[in-house]
């Protein structure tokens, strides 16, 4: 087994089941949309900006406060993500490989068989180059809501991560 | 692949073609083209001299009026910085062979205000390229954080000159 398998499970293990705290649509597992948001607030920073995927032309296309709005009264420089803005990346998000989240969820295995996760760790083409390893807090929370238990510390570490310090006179 | 290159190089065209012409009064160069997205043409694949960072640093958010002599600071992924200043036009740019950052970028203006430094840090960082004004267009909407500016307190715009050069000639 893999690091990227081991985490699933591990994540799995921790929570009493996987599968009750997802959600089916049309047939096809997706993972809770009641505790995305703390999610899509980790993937904001790193993978949400308005020069990455905070852009409608985007397959994974991510809304939120300080990026791409959805309603077109809302501006990007102000204003918090909206429960719509989320509901609108989850589908986003949920939609991109819809079969392969769904065989991931029911029957565990890599979690790499998703390109989300190949492209952020870099594996695969990402112009936004690599933007989590496995075992990073990302990579830790994006992996505890696939396995249905949210990790929250670790999607708030990522969410709340201060700038770099200028060390300058 | 050609067919591939063929539709890039069309709807490069088009983002450039919907930026307007150049103002007759002002050369092409460092002065031209304030608050517009530079690395469009000033890239590898544009028809301009490469520049891995540049943008425009306006007095207040109606980005009516320039601010020049602003210390534009770029520190990236591995803590390492680089400063430029902005010109009379608030333009500011930064050339590959001057700093070859490791994305993502975040980005900070200093100037200063009555004797005392003022410092204004992004919110987020860049992590695709430095062209600020891509996401910092005149003004902010759904897909804009609205133009790079110094302030908007009353107070303090009172204290901050303005700067009306157009980039003309004379």
């Amino acid at each position: 087994m893999n690091r990227s398998a081991r985490a699933l499970s591990l994540a799995c293990s921790l929570a009493i089941s996987c599968t009750p705290l997802n959600d089916e649509l049309d047939g096809l597992l997706t993972p809770d949309a009641q505790s995305f948001p703390v999610v899509a607030d980790a993937l904001q920073p790193s993978c949400g900006t308005l020069d990455c995927h905070g852009q409608i032309g985007r397959n994974l296309r991510l809304f939120g406060g300080r990026g791409l709005r959805l309603d077109p009264q809302h501006t990007s420089a102000e204003g918090a993500t909206t429960e719509a803005e989320y509901a609108a990346s989850y589908r986003s998000l949920t939609a991109l490989e819809p079969e392969a989240l769904d065989s991931l969820l029911r029957a565990g295995g890599e979690v790499e068989i998703l390109s989300l996760l190949r492209k952020a760790r870099g594996r695969e083409q990402h112009r936004g180059g690599v933007q989590l390893l496995p075992g990073d807090p990302l990579d830790r929370c994006l992996l505890s809501w696939l396995a249905g238990a949210v990790h929250q510390a670790s999607c708030l570490r990522v969410a709340q991560k201060p700038r770099p310090v200028l060390h300058l006179p | 692949m050609l067919l591939l290159a063929a539709c890039t190089d069309q709807q490069w065209q088009e983002h450039v073609a919907a930026l307007g012409p150049e103002q007759p009064s002002i050369p092409m160069g460092p002065l031209h083209r304030s608050g517009q997205p530079c690395l469009l043409c000033h890239s590898p694949t544009g028809n301009a001299p490469e520049l891995l960072a540049a943008g425009t640093v306006y007095r207040d958010p109606s980005a009516t009026f320039a601010a020049a002599g602003v210390a534009v600071i770029l520190i990236d992924a591995r803590r390492q910085t680089y400063v430029t200043y902005s010109n009379c036009a608030g333009n500011f740019f930064v050339f590959p062979s001057e700093y070859q950052p490791q994305f993502p970028l975040w980005v900070s203006l200093r100037y200063q205000l009555s004797g005392q430094r003022v410092q204004v840090d992004m919110e987020s960082p860049m992590h695709r390229d430095g062209d600020c004004g891509a996401c910092h267009r005149p003004t902010a909407g759904p897909s804009s954080a609205g133009p790079v500016f110094l302030s908007d307190d009353p107070a303090r715009l009172s204290m901050i000159p303005r700067s009306d050069c157009t980039g003309g000639q004379q």
